[in-house]
């Protein structure tokens, strides 16, 4: 039997771990897949209070995050393939242009 | 599981190591989707990140042919910021448990609405249409960003601009 304390534990983690791999990583790909788990324990913390309360409007708000997930995604891995192009590396330490 | 492939996914060197980690995650996440009765999601789960992001992410990685990272400047930022962001993200866990330590949750209203395909086309398709709407509008919008971004520029103007951004 999974309670909803076990479930947000567990999102807890993820969301941590998600946010450490954004701060530590240097990789622009990196970056982006540890937005990916981030969003991922978020979408798992809304199922599980959807069932908690009993009703689908978390299902559904889910839903929606994965649409907005697929959509960062492919615009985000767009971008990085432009800077490769330009740059020739996704390391975001060396993405310095934009200082005076 | 999902923990065990979180941790691998953050610590991989490779980033198609790291890929292939944040596949065991989701689909570690799609099975507690199962046991938490929501099945459509699960499939959902499964189709849209496993099979099409998780794609995404793989193909990107083999097209750019990234060689290892060995610049100085990296190693330079390497160990104070890594130590920094695990301890913030460590901060940040205690917060969410100390958070949720403190909040009474209410006890569950016993009824359980399973979300199976038809529930949720119901509900996504009479209650929540403008939300559903909206997302279509910005998964289009998404597409032709993402087209634009990636397209090689051809046309003279933005020739000019992309030699004058080389030149500097």
């Amino acid at each position: 039997m999974i309670t909803i304390g076990h479930v947000m534990g567990f999102s807890a983690i993820l969301f941590s771990l998600g946010a450490i791999g954004v701060m530590v990583r240097r990789n622009a790909l990196m970056l982006l897949m540890s937005i990916e788990l981030m969003l991922n324990a978020v979408n798992l913390a809304l199922v599980g209070f959807s069932r908690h309360v009993g009703n689908l409007n978390g299902q559904i708000l889910v839903l929606l995050v994965m649409a907005v997930a697929a959509a960062e995604a492919a615009v985000g891995l767009a971008l990085i393939l432009t800077l490769f192009r330009t740059k020739n590396t996704v390391s975001i330490s060396e993405i310095n242009r934009l200082k005076g | 599981m999902a923990v065990l492939g979180g941790v691998l996914m953050v610590s991989r060197k490779s980033p198609l190591g790291a890929a292939m980690a944040l596949l065991l995650v989701l689909v570690s996440i799609s099975a507690m989707y199962i046991l938490l009765d929501a099945p459509f999601l699960a499939m959902v789960q499964i189709i849209v990140y496993a099979g099409a992001i998780l794609v995404l992410i793989v193909y990107v990685i083999m097209l750019l042919n990234l060689r290892e990272p060995s610049q100085g400047l990296s190693k330079f930022y390497k160990s104070p910021q890594k130590i920094i962001g695990i301890v913030a993200g460590g901060a940040l866990f205690l917060e969410f448990a100390w958070t949720m330590a403190k909040t009474a949750i209410s006890k569950s209203s016993g009824e359980i609405a399973i979300g199976n395909p038809e529930k949720i086309g119901e509900a996504l398709l009479t209650t929540h249409l403008l939300p559903f709407e909206v997302a279509s509008v910005l998964l289009l919008a998404a597409i032709v960003g993402a087209v634009i971004l990636a397209k090689r520029e051809k046309s003279p103007e933005k020739n000019e601009v992309s030699s004058a951004k080389e030149q500097s």
